[in-house]
């Protein structure tokens, strides 16, 4: 695979995306297509909260921090490799099952030329430039996602909160 | 065969589990870290599965790299399907499959709910989903290891 070319392709999505929304978030959140059957129970909700949020863990989060640990010049390109599959593959799923379609086909395909790349300053190129982009997704989420969607829900009082909170040692023994 | 427990003191609901026949190693370390108590949600994008996201291993460690365990989508699997997802050190996620499925992403199957439970189940799932889409109510899972 052409890492260069994957890169230039990246970097001319990414462009675009600064001044226009990106495909993946028109056809979500502002025209709420999805792949068909996703959404339990035939709701929206579900791709909205848990692909945003997936989407937000895949890049600005777990590349964020990838790309961090690689100031580190003795981390090789393998640990490079082995942080992307063990952190990235649960997100990069939800990202995809919630039709953030082409956010999924750019990191897949960023991780498969990473797994045959060997010059660290070469990956943390590619690795930049789909940063540069989950994060532009990241900003033109936070615009478009449905914030009036929490009123459908009934807000906890304070007490309910305590109430919650007082549970919270539920959550595992 | 192994065996174990799911049941739902809140609900008052029971159902019983046994080995799929795959994974049976990584069943055998979720058992060992029975009885495990933890919150159940709902799966809100692939369909009609329990989802708990917490389940913390505190008494075994989980410790087979992911490469050696088999692999199984929730769309494939039959309805009563017990998968672990990204089990890891002491820590995984567990889904319950209890009606139609599209989810294509990639789970670690270890059990089935018997045949005869899966009613039960479902009335399980249905009151979760009650809970995650409306009441709000915190229902705890427990699993235990009991004689059948």
């Amino acid at each position: 695979m052409d890492w260069k070319a994957l890169k230039k392709e990246i970097e001319d999505i990414a462009a675009a995306s600064v001044e226009n929304c990106p495909e993946d978030i028109l056809r979500v959140f502002e025209y709420e297509i999805a792949p068909e059957g996703c959404g339990t129970g035939g709701l929206m909700l579900g791709p909205w909260y848990e692909g945003a949020t997936a989407s937000r863990y895949l890049i600005p989060y777990y590349m964020y921090n990838i790309v961090k640990l690689t100031k580190d010049l003795n981390l090789s390109v393998e640990r490079i490799r082995q942080h992307m599959r063990l952190t990235m593959t649960k997100a990069l799923g939800t990202a995809e099952l919630s039709g953030m379609l082409v956010l999924a086909d750019l990191t897949r395909r960023t991780m498969a030329c990473v797994d045959e790349m060997e010059n660290r300053e070469e990956v943390l190129e590619l690795l930049n430039a789909l940063y540069l982009y989950g994060s532009s997704i990241n900003a033109w989420q936070n615009y478009r996602v449905k914030w009036g969607l929490n009123q459908a829900f009934v807000i906890p009082t304070g007490h309910e909160l305590v109430e919650m909170g007082k549970r919270a040692e539920e959550s595992y023994i | 065969m192994l065996h174990f427990t799911m049941r739902w003191p809140g609900l008052g609901l029971s159902v019983a589990c046994e080995s799929c026949g795959e994974n049976e190693e990584a069943l055998r370390i979720f058992m060992d870290n029975m009885p495990i108590k933890t919150v159940q949600g709902h799966e809100m994008v692939g369909g009609w599965m329990l989802r708990d996201r917490s389940v913390v291993m505190n008494q075994r460690f989980f410790d087979i790299p992911a490469s050696k365990l088999s692999l199984e989508t929730m769309k494939d699997a039959p309805v009563g399907r017990i998968s672990m997802l990204f089990p890891q050190g002491r820590m995984t996620e567990l889904l319950v499959k209890y009606d139609n499925c599209d989810d294509f992403r990639s789970y670690v199957p270890v059990a089935k709910v018997a045949e005869q439970d899966l009613e039960t189940l479902k009335e399980a799932g249905r009151l979760q989903w009650r809970s995650a889409t409306r009441s709000k109510e915190v229902i705890a899972v427990e699993f235990v290891v009991e004689d059948h």
